[in-house]
């Protein structure tokens, strides 16, 4: 069959071959078992059940690294293999205040962050830890334990993660990778926006926040001029370090990143508390849904290059989760008002369960086909 | 290994290494045309589907379950926009090209092979990714529907309008190439 005949009345199958073909690509071997090879020092290192590796995957564990010549993430990988693989799963869920919250911040962070191997990686996990601060700040203001020495450490850390990944973008800039500095740019654009919806939000009424962040038309220029008035602190911050105000679509991903995190956090506090009566709940789980289809469709408006549309979504999804919080911290919402019985009633349950709040972060979908991270289509 | 499930769990993750990899890595490639990050995603794939095992999960079907982490991880982490078209990634020296199909190779000249991926790259995103996912990967319209979170029904529908949009970006100029 000839290339005219594929497209031209060929069928469904010669279509199929044709476009295998043309799209056939594979990695390079040297590549290929240089994976294989990390991939099976990994396994070594996080064995299955959980248990304290043997001295032989200690042995590889130890090769692994060293055989990368990265002495410092080598000094802390080892730490971690010492603390046990069952702590550093608990430290990938703990909050401030919690005991190994300080082996989450300082060990395992610091060792994916130095593992990072260029100017683009680093950055990017700078700013994925800006967002786990956030996320944390998220949770704890939902169960109420955000208080304001709380807040300040998670604002200092989250102020150095922003730093680190300025200083990469910097150095993406020199190095001429002037597209990748942008979208390091933007990020951090974003999760200054992000910033001021939930830290600065969580001082007040996190409706109002939420409100205050949405524009009347999502124009462009209205776009720039409502995020700075949104965020005044971030405003602040841009005049003091000389950052030019972000552009329609860094502010729509501000408010992407504000509703991601205001919806996994609200996720993990539906999943791991259970002091909110049946009624709450449900009402709950239904805007924390509306809150995901309205951020799908988001995503779904950003593939297709519709800022606008896009934004329009992300703060429908920015509400529908801040509704969440204002119908558990007891203030009038969309949701209805809670009855003070009901309050009192929470409130009592709330101080005999100090549950700890934690749950899973990752992307990683469940077996059944239901997805743990709350994207998609 | 001492432990037997522990040496058996290896070995299954290295098999699935050994027979998805190169389709990850393609499929991640593809949808974010960047062949450096693609790497690092595949293998970020791979050791989420290892800390699944390592906290309990049973994965019985590693390929869709694989293509479906790996999708959560663009959609998720990955927001660049797309900078080089499919055709200038494959035409770069940095990918192998199987030699698999190597009958259809000398029946399709460079040439072509280049008009079909510029075809593809002009298609939306919606279809695009599912005729990559159906005709390059070979996946069932069952597999997609799980990996894209939809169902199985709007699936085939974009697979049929993804071939009818293919066919018409591709037809009335075929006879000339």
């Amino acid at each position: 069959m000839k290339f005219s005949e594929f497209f031209d009345g060929g069928s469904d199958r010669d279509l199929a071959e044709c476009i295998k073909v043309a799209t056939k690509i594979t990695l390079d071997d040297a590549s290929r078992g240089d994976m294989r090879g990390l991939l099976f020092e990994y396994a070594r290192m996080r064995p299955i059940r959980a248990q304290a590796p043997s001295r032989a995957s200690r042995g590889a564990f130890i090769s692994f690294f060293t055989a990368h010549i990265h002495p410092m993430p080598a000094i802390a990988a080892i730490l971690i293999v010492v603390i046990s693989g069952s702590t550093v799963t608990a430290a990938e869920t703990a909050l401030p205040g919690d005991i190994f919250y300080p082996v989450k911040i300082h060990v395992t962070e610091e060792v994916r962050a130095v593992l990072a191997t260029n100017s683009k990686a680093r950055a990017d996990w700078a700013v994925e830890r800006a967002e786990r601060r956030l996320e944390e700040a998220a949770v704890l203001s939902l169960s109420g334990r955000l208080d304001d020495a709380t807040r300040a450490e998670i604002d200092t850390n989250l102020e150095a993660h922003v730093r680190h990944a300025a200083e990469d973008r910097a150095r993406l800039e020199s190095e001429n990778e002037l597209s990748e500095a942008s979208e390091i740019e933007k990020d951090i654009g974003a999760v200054r926006i992000a910033r001021a919806n939930i830290l600065d939000g969580a001082r007040r009424n996190p409706r109002i926040a939420a409100k205050a962040a949405a524009p009347a038309e999502a124009s462009d220029a209205a776009l720039t001029s409502m995020q700075m008035k949104a965020a005044p602190a971030a405003t602040e911050r841009a005049q003091q370090e000389k950052i030019t105000p972000d552009g329609p679509e860094t502010v729509a991903r501000g408010q992407r990143t504000a509703a991601k995190v205001r919806i996994e956090a609200t996720r993990k506090f539906l999943k791991a508390r259970n002091s909110l009566t049946d009624e709450e709940r449900g009402r709950a789980q239904e805007r924390l849904e509306a809150a995901t289809e309205a951020f799908a469709s988001g995503d779904e408006n950003n593939a297709r290059g519709n800022t606008e549309g896009a934004f329009s979504n992300f703060n429908s999804a920015l509400e529908a989760a801040t509704d969440i919080e204002t119908l558990i911290s007891g203030q009038p919402s969309v949701l209805g008002a809670s009855s003070e019985g009901a309050r009192n009633e929470r409130k009592n349950r709330v101080e005999q369960k100090n549950t700890d709040i934690g749950g899973s972060n990752d992307t990683t979908p469940k077996e059944d086909g239901k997805d743990s991270s709350g994207s998609g289509d | 290994m001492e432990n037997p499930s522990e040496w058996e769990g290896e070995k299954a993750f290295l098999d699935a290494y050994d027979a998805y990899g190169d389709a990850i890595f393609r499929f991640l490639a593809m949808k974010i045309s960047d062949r450096e990050v693609a790497r690092d995603l595949t293998q970020e794939t791979f050791t989420r589907a290892w800390d699944f095992c390592v906290e309990g999960g049973e994965i019985r079907e590693w390929r869709p379950f694989l293509y479906r982490t790996a999708y959560n991880l663009v959609v998720d982490t990955y927001r660049k926009k797309k900078t080089v078209s499919l055709d200038a990634l494959i035409d770069d020296e940095g990918f192998a090209v199987s030699d698999e199909s190597a009958s259809m190779k000398t029946t399709l000249t460079h040439a072509e092979m280049s008009r079909v991926r510029v075809a593809i790259d002009e298609l939306d995103e919606m279809y695009r990714d599912v005729i990559l996912l159906r005709f390059s990967e070979d996946l069932p319209p069952k597999d997609i529907a799980r990996i894209m979170g939809l169902s199985e029904n709007v699936i085939s529908v974009r697979i049929h309008r993804g071939v009818l949009k293919l066919r018409q970006l591709l037809g009335p100029n075929t006879k000339h190439i």
